[in-house]
């Protein structure tokens, strides 16, 4: 007879987590309306980019979460680690599309378009369509254990992607950028920390959706396993 | 309240409750899937 498994939320530090993310999140909200500066020329279209780069670097850090448990996966052959790089896949496609919405609609205002074949749109771009292609090949065929290796090894190719997206606004000429570079180093301090600090709570969502995600990947498993017993 | 009064309010509206309402429905799908695995998986188990 197998063990009961609990609900994610029935542990106190998951709990207590997810109630320190709530909590960020409306100070967050705060310093955004109505502590930092208002630009003069984008105003409230500014304020986007509390939402939008963490989204992006959060989507980064998910990819190369899926990197480093590739790289596991195909050497232990571990299972933890195949969840691992599955769950942190799916949160890294789900901030990548926020990025991708979030950018047009700052866009639609200030380039008056909503998008722009400029590298750094484009990049990334490409990298939501590789991810997706990565869920198409986990869904796809008969043998699990041919997928996870399949899946891990493009889990780590892909993040080749993601030095690109960063230094694209290096990499090509400047007459076909369009995509602000801000010097966050060079910012007020007021804008500096929030920023700072959505980097933070962005940072802090994603851990909590990872550890639940992989919670949920382990019930499943124990499931099936117990599915192939009977 | 002065900050409705600015320009670009509503891209601003649209793009926090995009990533807000997004997280929320991945974070409800997540306790779904958890339910649903776990209760099949208790029942299965005892």
């Amino acid at each position: 007879m197998s063990s009961e498994i609990k609900f994610f939320h029935q542990n106190i530090y998951s709990k207590l987590f997810g109630l320190l993310i709530i909590f960020s999140w409306l100070i967050l909200n705060y310093f955004v309306l109505f502590v930092t500066r208002i630009d003069p020329y984008q105003e409230m279209a500014q304020k986007i980019f509390y939402f939008h780069v963490p989204s992006a670097w959060v989507a980064g850090i998910a990819y190369l979460v899926v990197m480093i448990s590739g790289i596991n996966y195909l050497r232990t052959k571990n299972n933890y680690w195949d969840y691992v790089g599955y769950a942190s896949a799916e949160i890294g496609t789900i901030f990548c599309a926020l990025v991708l919405i979030t950018g047009p609609i700052w866009a639609t205002p200030i380039w008056g378009t909503s998008w722009s074949w400029e590298p750094r749109l484009t990049t990334v771009l490409i990298m939501f369509l590789i991810y997706l292609g990565y869920f198409s090949v986990r869904n796809f065929g008969k043998s699990l254990t041919t997928i996870k290796s399949i899946s891990a090894t493009i889990g780590v190719l892909a993040f080749l992607n993601v030095p690109i997206i960063y230094f694209s606004v290096k990499f090509w000429a400047e007459e076909v950028q369009l995509h602000p570079q801000p010097e966050m180093m060079e910012q007020p301090v007021d804008i500096y920390y929030t920023f700072l600090f959505s980097l933070i709570v962005f940072f802090m969502i994603y851990m909590y959706l990872l550890n639940y995600r992989i919670h949920i990947l382990k019930i499943k498993s124990k499931l099936e396993n117990i599915l192939e017993d009977y | 309240m002065e900050i409705l009064q600015y320009k670009y309010f509503s891209f601003f509206f649209m793009a926090y409750f995009v990533v807000l309402i997004s997280i929320i429905i991945w974070f409800l799908f997540l306790i779904l899937q958890e339910k649903k695995y776990l209760k099949k998986y208790n029942d299965k188990s005892n």
